[in-house]
C-alpha cells in the first residue's frame, strides 16, 4: 500500500488531509514539525511527502535539505502559502517535485498525490 | 529819471536769473523741509540758497534803473556769489563723505570767503558799474576780483573733480546718482562762469547763465529717480510745479520788460507772481483743513476700521474671520451689504464664503468663475474697482471690457470691490454695496480699505495655514494609524489565513465524505439532510475562500528588500497584465491604447510579478470604472478606454494610465488607498485592497511613487514613478 507522509504544523490540516486520503485507501502518517517528520521518514519510509514550508522551528526547506543530506531521495511535494522565487529555486534544485499552493484544495491535492502514486505503481 | 535802452542779451540774462532764483530757492527749501536733520539735505539747501540769492540779486540789479541802487545790488550778489564755491565744496565733502580728510582746505575756504564777504561792500571787489558791450551796466573789477575769481574757480573745479573721481570709483545706484550730479553741476558751473568773461574784456555774453538752472533739474532728477537725499516721489509734483510756475510767471515778466522796460509795474507783478505761486499751497492747506472738519465722521470710522483690522490676525477660524470682516464693513462703514468670495485652490473658483446684508431681498451669486469679468479684471491689476470710476471711464473711453465689469458689478450690487492678494495670488474678493447714507467712496476710504485688504490677506493666510496644519496633523495621525494597522495586518493575516485554511479544509473533507457516502442516505428525509449539509458546506467553503483571498491580498506583498529585482520592460508588464485582465474584460468596447514607444522606453528596476500585479489591478480598476460610467451615466456612443503613457522625468520612469471611467468622488479620494475601502458597484468582486496593494508594492517595495488625479464623471489618471534600471 502506498505510504503518504503529511507534514504540517496545522493540526486540522494534517488530520483532515489524513482523513481524506484514508478514505481513498492510502496509508497516511502525519507529523507536526520538521524533527518529527525526519524521525518518521527513517522508520516508515514513505512513498511521498507533502511538506509544508512555513513551520515553527524547522522549515520545510530545512527538512528537505536534511533529507537530501542523508541521501534520502524520497519524493517531496512542497506546500506553501507564499511562493518566493528563491525558495522555488532552492527546492527545485533539491529535487522537490512541485508546489501546492495554500489554501489547499482537496481535489487538487488528490490529483497531485494520485499522479505521483500512479507513476510509482 | 532816464532809462537806458535794454538789449536782447540783457533781457535774456535777466529772465534766466529770475528762473534760476525762484527755482533754486524753492528747491533748496523743499529739500531742507523734507529732511531737516540730514546733513546732505542741509548742504544742498545751503548751496541752493546762495545760488538762489545770487541769482535774485542779479535779477534785481539788472532791473533797477538807479545806478547807485544797482551797484548796491551788484555788491550784494557778489556777497552770495562768494559763498557758492565753498558751499559747493562743503556739499561735495558731505556727498562723498570726505569731510574728515579735507579739514584744512575746508576751513581755509570758509575763512577766505568770510574775509572777501567782509570787503564786498568796499570798492576792492566791485569798483563801479558802467556800460559794457550789450549791457547797460556791468561791474568794474577791483583789486580783489582776481583772487575772488581764482578762489571761485579752484573750489568749484576741485569739487567737480572730486565728484568725478567719486563717480569713477562707485557702482550701481550710487554711480548713477553721482553721474547726474556731476553732469548737472558741470553744466551749471560752466554756464555760470560765462559771467566772468566781460570782466576781462572778452566779448562773450553770459548766455551760459541759463544753464545754471539746468543743474537744478539734474539734481532734482537724481533726487527723484535715484532716491538721493531721502526724498520720495511726492517730490515730483513739487519739482514740476516749480518749473512750470517759474516759466509761466517768467515769460510774462520778460514780455513786460520787452515792451515796457523796468518800471513801477514790476513790484505788483512780482508780488502777484509770488502770491500766485504760493496760492495753490494755501488753497490746499485750507482745503485739507475744511475736509478734516467735514470728514471727521468718516475719519472716525476709518480709525475704527484700522483698529478692527489689526485684531483680525488673532482669529484662526477662517469662517469666523471672514464673517468678522463683513460684519466690520457693514457695521462700521454702514454699507448695505458686504460679501467675500474666497478661492478654492482645488478648482480655482471663488465661492461666496461670507455675506452680510443690512436689508434683505438680494441674493448674491454663489461663486465666481475664473472667466467672471471681475476675476479677470483683478488678474491684471490690484487696484480696487470703484463703481463711480468704472462708469465714468466707460462714458469717457467706451471701453468694452469695462462694460462687462460694470454689468457684473451691478449683478453683485457692488459699489466697491477690492481684491485680496496673498503672495501676489488673488485669494479673495471683497464686494461692498453702496453706503447707507448714499455717499460715494472717497480716496481716503480706499486707502483705509487697502490697509484692511492687506490685514485681511495676512489674517486669511494665517487662518488657512492653521487649517492646513490641522489637516496635516489629522492626516499624519491617520497615516500613523494606517502604519500600525499595516504591521498588525501582516502578523495577523498569517494566523487568520491558517485558521481559514483549516476551516476550508475541514469543510472540503466533510463534503468529500458526504459525496463518497451518498449511497447511505436512502430515505427522502436522509437525502434532504445530506442536501442541506452539502449546501451549508458549500457556503462555508465560499466564505472561507473569500476570506482567504482578502488575507492573501494583504500578505502577498509585505516583503521588502530587493529579492527578485531585475530590469523589467514596462511594455512586457502591461502586455501580460492586460492578457490576465482579458479573462474578466467582457466588453469589446474597452480598449487599452499604448501611447508610448515600446522601444525607446527604458527598463525599470523592479519585481516583474509584483509589477504585473500592480498593472493588472490598475487595468482592472480602469475597466470597472468604465463599466460603471456606462451603466450609471448611459451616455450615447461612450466607449471605455485607458491610455498609457510613459516618459522619463528626473531619472524616474513616469507611467500614466488615464481612463475615461466614472472617476472618484472628491469625498472618496482620501480613502481610496485605505485597505478594505471600495467604491466599486460590483463590490462583491472588490476586496478593497487593489490600491492599497499597489501603493505597498510601488512605494514600500520599489521606493517609487503613486499618485491619483480624478474628476468624477470624467475619468482618472494614475501616475506611477519607478526607478530606472541601471543595467
Amino acid at each position: 500500500m502506498a505510504k503518504l507522509l503529511i507534514v504540517d504544523d496545522e493540526l486540522d490540516v494534517r488530520e483532515f488531509a489524513r482523513n481524506f486520503f484514508r478514505k481513498r485507501g492510502i496509508d497516511v502518517s502525519i507529523a507536526s514539525a520538521g524533527r518529527e517528520a525526519l524521525d518518521l521518514v527513517d522508520r516508515e519510509i514513505p512513498d511521498l511527502i507533502l511538506l509544508d514550508i512555513r513551520m515553527g522551528e524547522m522549515s520545510g526547506v530545512d527538512v528537505l535539505r536534511e533529507l537530501r543530506h542523508r541521501h534520502n531521495l524520497v519524493k517531496v511535494v512542497m506546500v506553501s502559502g507564499i511562493e518566493e522565487d528563491q525558495v522555488v529555486q532552492e527546492t527545485t534544485a533539491l529535487g522537490a517535485l512541485g508546489f501546492i499552493h495554500k489554501p489547499l484544495v482537496l481535489e487538487e491535492l488528490e490529483k497531485v498525490v494520485l499522479r505521483e502514486f500512479g507513476v510509482q505503481s | 529819471m532816464t532809462f537806458l535802452k535794454t538789449t536782447l542779451v540783457e533781457n535774456f540774462y535777466t529772465i534766466t536769473s529770475l528762473v534760476t532764483a525762484v527755482g533754486s530757492l524753492c528747491l533748496g527749501l523743499l529739500v531742507f523741509h523734507k529732511n531737516k536733520v540730514n546733513l546732505l539735505n542741509q548742504r544742498y539747501a545751503q548751496l541752493s540758497l546762495f545760488i538762489g540769492m545770487w541769482s535774485l540779486c542779479l535779477f534785481i540789479c539788472h532791473t533797477t534803473a538807479d545806478v547807485n541802487n544797482a551797484l548796491w545790488w551788484n555788491r550784494a550778489l557778489h556777497f552770495f556769489s562768494i559763498f557758492i564755491p565753498i558751499s559747493f565744496y562743503h556739499f561735495t565733502l558731505e556727498l562723498l563723505d570726505l569731510k574728515k580728510k579735507k579739514v584744512m582746505l575746508f576751513w581755509f575756504g570758509y575763512a577766505f570767503a568770510a574775509m572777501l564777504a567782509m570787503l564786498v561792500f568796499t570798492p576792492f571787489l566791485v569798483r563801479a558799474l558802467e556800460p559794457k558791450f550789450d549791457f547797460r551796466l556791468w561791474p568794474v573789477p577791483g583789486p580783489l576780483y582776481l583772487p575772488f575769481l581764482l578762489f571761485f574757480s579752484f573750489y568749484s573745479y576741485y569739487s567737480l573733480w572730486l565728484i568725478y573721481q567719486g563717480y569713477r570709483r562707485s557702482c550701481g545706484l550710487r554711480r548713477e546718482q553721482l553721474r547726474l550730479i556731476f553732469i548737472g553741476l558741470f553744466i551749471g558751473f560752466n554756464g555760470g562762469s560765462t559771467n566772468f568773461a566781460y570782466f576781462y574784456n572778452i566779448h562773450f555774453p553770459p548766455i551760459g547763465n541759463l544753464f545754471v538752472f539746468l543743474y537744478l533739474l539734474f539734481l532734482a532728477y537724481a533726487i527723484i529717480k535715484y532716491r538721493l537725499m531721502d526724498i520720495k516721489i511726492a517730490f515730483t509734483r513739487a519739482g514740476i510745479f516749480i518749473t512750470v510756475y517759474t516759466l509761466v510767471l517768467g515769460i510774462p515778466i520778460w514780455v513786460g520788460f520787452k515792451t515796457m522796460g523796468s518800471g513801477p509795474w514790476l513790484l505788483p507783478v512780482t508780488l502777484m507772481a509770488f502770491l500766485a505761486t504760493g496760492g495753490p499751497f494755501f488753497y490746499l492747506f485750507i482745503q485739507r483743513r475744511a475736509e478734516a472738519r467735514i470728514l471727521a465722521e468718516q475719519r472716525k470710522y476709518q480709525s475704527t476700521l484700522r483698529q478692527a483690522s489689526a485684531g483680525m490676525g488673532r482669529i484662526r477660524d477662517l469662517k469666523k474671520l471672514l464673517n468678522l470682516i463683513v460684519s466690520i464693513l457693514t457695521r462700521v462703514v454702514r454699507i448695505n451689504h458686504a460679501l467675500i468670495y474666497l478661492i478654492d485652490r482645488e478648482d480655482g473658483l471663488f465661492y461666496l464664503s461670507a455675506a452680510r446684508r443690512m436689508n434683505g431681498g438680494f441674493s448674491p451669486l454663489e461663486g465666481l468663475a475664473v472667466v467672471h469679468p471681475v476675476v479677470k479684471y483683478f488678474s491684471s491689476t490690484d487696484l480696487p474697482l470703484v463703481g463711480e470710476e468704472v462708469r465714468e471711464t466707460i462714458d469717457r473711453e467706451k471701453k468694452q471690457d469695462l462694460v462687462q465689469v460694470e454689468v457684473a458689478m451691478r449683478q453683485l450690487n457692488a459699489e466697491l470691490i477690492f481684491p485680496v492678494f496673498i503672495r501676489s495670488e488673488l485669494t479673495a474678493i471683497v464686494v461692498m454695496g453702496s453706503k447707507a447714507n448714499g455717499r460715494g467712496y472717497s480716496e481716503d476710504d480706499l486707502s483705509v480699505f487697502s490697509i484692511l485688504s492687506n490685514q485681511a490677506s495676512l489674517a486669511i493666510e494665517n487662518a488657512q495655514s492653521y487649517e492646513d496644519m490641522k489637516k496635516t496633523q489629522e492626516q499624519l495621525f491617520k497615516a500613523d494609524k494606517m502604519a500600525t494597522i499595516g504591521t498588525m495586518a501582516d502578523g495577523l493575516s498569517h494566523q487568520i489565513n491558517n485558521r481559514l485554511h483549516a476551516l476550508g479544509f475541514i469543510a472540503s473533507d466533510m463534503f468529500d465524505t458526504l459525496k463518497l457516502r451518498r449511497s447511505l442516505f436512502v430515505t427522502p428525509e436522509l437525502k434532504a439532510v445530506a442536501d442541506e449539509f452539502e449546501y451549508s458546506l458549500s457556503r462555508i467553503q465560499e466564505n472561507v475562500g473569500r476570506g482567504g483571498e482578502i488575507v492573501q491580498g494583504l500578505m502577498k506583498y509585505t516583503r521588502k528588500g530587493e529579492e527578485g529585482f531585475a530590469p523589467c520592460s514596462i511594455d512586457d508588464i502591461i502586455r501580460t497584465a492586460y492578457e490576465m485582465a482579458q479573462f474578466k474584460i467582457r466588453s469589446s468596447d474597452f480598449k487599452i491604447l499604448k501611447e508610448y514607444d515600446p522601444v525607446s522606453v527604458p527598463k525599470v528596476k523592479g519585481n516583474f510579478t509584483q509589477l504585473q500585479e500592480v498593472f493588472f489591478n490598475l487595468i482592472d480598476n480602469a475597466y470597472d470604472a468604465t463599466v460603471q460610467r456606462k451603466t450609471e451615466l448611459k451616455e450615447e456612443g461612450y466607449a471605455g478606454v485607458v491610455r498609457v503613457n510613459a516618459r522619463v522625468t528626473d531619472g524616474l520612469l513616469e507611467i500614466i494610465l488615464s481612463d475615461n471611467g466614472i472617476g472618484v468622488k472628491p469625498a472618496d479620494k482620501d480613502k481610496l488607498f485605505t485597505p478594505f475601502f471600495t467604491t466599486k458597484a460590483t463590490s462583491k468582486k472588490g476586496t478593497g485592497l487593489g490600491l492599497y496593494v499597489i501603493r505597498k508594492i510601488i512605494e514600500d517595495n520599489h521606493g517609487g511613487k503613486v499618485e491619483m488625479h480624478s474628476v468624477y464623471g470624467q475619468g482618472t489618471d494614475m501616475i506611477l514613478r519607478l526607478f530606472l534600471s541601471k543595467e
